[in-house]
């Protein structure tokens, strides 16, 4: 017989995803006041991090993939749109100088600061896992499941977005030879998808009435996530590290 | 009724009438009508006769979400449910809705949890809920699905599961909108059998349907709906045998068809039959001997035929009717994630002919359709349309000459009026706009929505959808038109429309393939029959041979037609489809005329 919530061996998979989040969130709000020297440890710790959790893969796949052609254009064009200050290198009307360089460093440093953050809480959070921890510390199930199904629909989305494309080829409408006939063939496609879309959430909800979505009363349910006392001295702990650095940074007592 | 029955009721409903906001005409008009608690009561009428709202107000989705004015009342276990919210009534109305693809929670990543659900909104203990999940999925045939996502599943299979996230919330009573329109015959037939095991444990059933042989079959009660009145209620004896039934749009179960054939040659029956096993009881009472011992055979009414054979594929083709216009040559197709859907299929149609292709969901049937109109391209083999390989082709220009209309409407329609739908094609593709009045004119007028061209598509029953996409094909005046489904969910004035439809595309010479699980239809309707099962073509044959070739059919899972029932009922030859020889099969087997 499936098992459906299947035993979790993993430290970190096991771990409430609440505490998880607060502390990538605390290391990332604190990250941003440091600097980039910030990315030297935080970027091997998350690596360290998600590869003990499994997933080292899809962290690299996701750095490659996303952060790798964002940041190299934001950089290139951070150094090469501001000038001011030494003049490192030029050629024809390039010129690359130190206000560019640290500005680029500055930006792409941030941008790297979040994006890391956010996919460290992708690889290491499941969504039901996070939804449910939300629940269990009391937040209304009507808004966990607008979050849940938000982030679930969009794949179905898209398969949508495929089928109306078909249609429209069905009909014998180009939808796949240069942009512009693309193009023509996107506009009307987003018609439908919006309407269908709208009526799916329509009938979804009468859908979630007959579940007895909102029967007052107790729920349950089968995912039960850990949720101890020290879980919440972590993430206050978390906090008011995080708070420290800042006012140990705004103060001029640290100056990383 | 007395008071002390009133009491007791599942389900009381008086006066009621419901008029739907910007609507001229109620959907409702006057309705009393009391559910005793275990009774199961069907639903039937045309479409539009207001039969989705009155289960939507017996679970107070009328007026609470679906607002509009209403009079009356509804009462349900004793509740008044204007008093009421809607979410108190869960915990004694289940309700399953028509459309399958709308029916997921949306937040369920598996199958399992879809299940569990809507238990764990109704405060179940997580044990109890893991033994009554694991229960219904068993009960369901859903393990196998268990650890899906809902989202990657078929129709048919979503419509499985909605039943099932309901069945397992076991409430009281149930009410079901058509929960098979989507369903091939074998998975309809295990569906009531899962309702009828609810109903024996003493579940009050309200369901709406237009499948009249399960209704028959099941029903306590029938009430049958016209223009938001009830016009009929009584037994399904009563009801059907009513000659008004037909009047009210209703299709009769085909036993009765065949009862009433078998009258206007002679044979004066002593009583109503409902089904192929009554009407076979009542020809041995006038003497009919049964192939065989003698004794009488229970016949299966909605399951199929049941030979543990392999067998080998039969194709018994007539000569074409000149050159072949489209021609599939062993043809496979694999999707991009590995699984293979159609195998090595080969045929070939002619101008002015019309086919039917059934099978089990998933046998290949709609990959086929999509590889004839271009929108997939086959992993081998080649098909032709009047002599070019698709390939020369791109799908757009494939589909200018083989019109597909889409088994769910709604991935078809995108325009604010019928009138715009069905001209928006022809519009892209830059048609004069005389052409395309003359064209829009013509589809309008053959699909029956000549005076609603202005009507928003999304404000007309899915029914009417479905022709309203029929119209948008038929206005390409391609060489080839491919019908997805196009009888779910049609009462007996969109039968006879479709019908009418496919006799007019045929006469133009359009080569006509329909894909339907509806088997009285293509028994009737169609000289070809093409039987796929597990991705290939396991039969291609005149019709009046298909549903005797026994290993066929339920290798395909498809049902025998009432008639083909009732021929091997009393003869053990293959006699084809006609009456005449049925009649003269039963006359000489002992049966006396009148």
């Amino acid at each position: 017989m499936y098992e459906p919530v299947a035993p979790i061996g993993n430290a970190i998979q096991r771990a409430n995803p609440l505490v998880v989040c607060c502390l990538v969130v605390c290391c990332l709000v604190a990250g941003l006041f440091i600097g980039p020297k910030y990315l030297l440890v935080f970027l091997p710790l998350s690596a360290l991090l998600v590869a003990y959790a499994g997933y080292l893969k899809r962290y690299l796949l996701l750095l490659a993939a996303v952060m790798l052609p964002t940041v190299t254009l934001m950089f290139v064009l951070q150094l090469l749109a501001n000038e001011g200050g030494a003049v490192y290198w030029q050629w024809w009307i390039i010129r690359l100088t130190e206000v560019g360089l640290g500005n680029a460093i500055r930006y792409t440093a941030r941008f790297i600061t979040i994006g890391s953050a956010v996919f460290t809480i992708a690889c290491l959070v499941r969504l039901p896992r996070f939804t449910r921890a939300l629940e269990q510390w009391g937040i209304n199930p009507k808004v966990t499941y607008v979050l849940q199904s938000t982030v679930l629909i969009i794949p179905e989305m898209k398969k949508r977005a495929d089928v109306i494309m078909d249609a429209q080829r069905a009909r014998g409408i180009e939808t796949d030879a240069n942009l512009k006939v693309r193009m023509k063939a996107l506009i009307p496609a987003a018609a439908p998808l919006i309407l269908s879309a709208l009526t799916s959430v329509e009938e979804r909800a009468l859908s979630l009435e007959a579940r007895g979505m909102t029967l007052p009363g107790k729920r349950t349910a089968l995912l039960q996530v850990p949720d101890s006392i020290v879980d919440k001295v972590v993430c206050v702990l978390a906090i008011l590290a995080c708070v420290a650095v800042i006012v140990a940074i705004q103060s001029g007592w640290w100056q990383p | 009724m007395n008071d002390t029955a009133k009491a007791a009721a599942a389900i009381e409903i008086t006066g009621l009438s419901f008029t739907y906001p910007l609507s001229r005409h109620p959907a409702l008009r006057g309705i009393d009508l009391t559910v005793a608690p275990g009774e199961w009561v069907s639903i039937i009428g045309a479409n539009g006769a207001g039969k989705s709202t009155l289960a939507q107000a017996i679970r107070g989705l009328v007026p609470q979400f679906s607002k509009g004015e209403l009079d009356g009342t509804v009462r349900v276990r004793g509740r008044d449910l204007a008093g009421g919210s809607v979410g108190e009534l869960t915990a004694d109305v289940g309700y399953v809705f028509q459309n399958p693809f709308t029916q997921m929670t949306g937040v369920a990543t598996t199958v399992y949890a879809e299940l569990a659900y809507g238990l764990g909104n109704m405060g179940v203990p997580p044990e109890a809920i893991r033994s009554r999940v694991d229960a219904m999925l068993e009960a369901t045939n859903l393990v196998p699905l268990a650890a899906r996502s809902p989202f990657e599943l078929s129709g048919g299979q979503q419509q499985r599961v909605a039943l099932a996230s309901i069945l397992v919330m076991e409430q009281p009573i149930l009410v079901i909108d058509e929960p098979t329109s989507q369903l091939d015959p074998e998975t309809t037939a295990a569906m009531f059998e899962l309702i009828a095991t609810a109903h024996a444990a003493g579940r009050t059933v309200v369901l709406v349907e237009h499948k009249m042989e399960q209704v028959a079959r099941f029903s306590d009660r029938v009430i049958l709906l016209s223009d938001g009145e009830i016009a009929l209620s009584g037994t399904p004896a009563e009801v059907f045998s009513n000659p008004a039934c037909e009047r009210y749009g209703v299709r009769l179960p085909e036993a009765m068809y065949l009862e009433r054939a078998l009258e206007r040659r002679g044979f004066v029956l002593p009583g109503r039959a409902l089904s192929v096993t009554e009407l076979a009881g009542q020809l041995q009472k006038l003497g009919a001997h049964p192939v065989g011992a003698g004794e009488p055979a229970e016949i299966p009414d909605t399951t199929t035929v049941a030979k543990p054979a392999e067998p080998e594929p039969v194709i018994i083709r007539k000569p074409l009717n000149g050159e072949p216009l489209v021609e599939i040559d062993n043809v496979s197709f694999t999707y991009p994630g590995g699984v293979e859907a159609v195998h090595e299929v080969s045929l070939a149609l002619s101008a002015g002919e019309s086919v039917a292709i059934i099978g089990q969901n998933g046998a290949g049937k709609t990959t086929l359709a999509k590889l004839v109109n271009g929108l997939l391209r086959p992993s081998s083999g080649e098909v032709r349309i009047a002599g070019h390989a698709t390939t020369e082709w791109t799908a757009a220009e494939t589909a200018r000459r083989v019109g597909y209309v889409f088994q769910n409407p709604d991935d078809q329609i995108f325009n604010k009026t019928v009138l715009d739908e069905v001209e928006y094609a022809l519009r892209r593709l830059g048609l004069p706009e005389v052409e395309r009045k003359r064209r829009v004119d013509a589809a309008l007028e053959l699909t029956g929505l000549s005076d609603r061209r202005s009507a928003n598509p999304y404000d007309l029953p899915l029914s009417v959808r479905k022709f309203v996409t029929i119209a948008s094909v038929i206005a390409l005046d391609t060489a080839v038109l491919l019908f997805d489904e196009p009888t779910a969910g049609q009462d007996l004035a969109g039968l006879n429309r479709l019908i009418a439809i496919l006799r007019e595309l045929s006469r133009r010479g359009k080569a006509v393939v329909t894909i339907t699980h509806d088997m009285e239809f293509v028994s009737q309707h169609f000289a070809r029959t093409i039987v796929m099962a597990d991705r290939q073509v396991l039969a291609d044959t005149p019709t009046e041979r298909t549903f005797y070739l026994d290993a066929v059919i339920a290798k395909a899972m498809v049902n025998q037609p009432a008639f083909v029932q009732l021929t091997r009922h009393f003869c053990a030859s293959d006699i084809g489809l006609s009456m005449d020889k049925l009649a003269d099969v039963i006359a000489q087997s002992g049966a006396n005329t009148g």
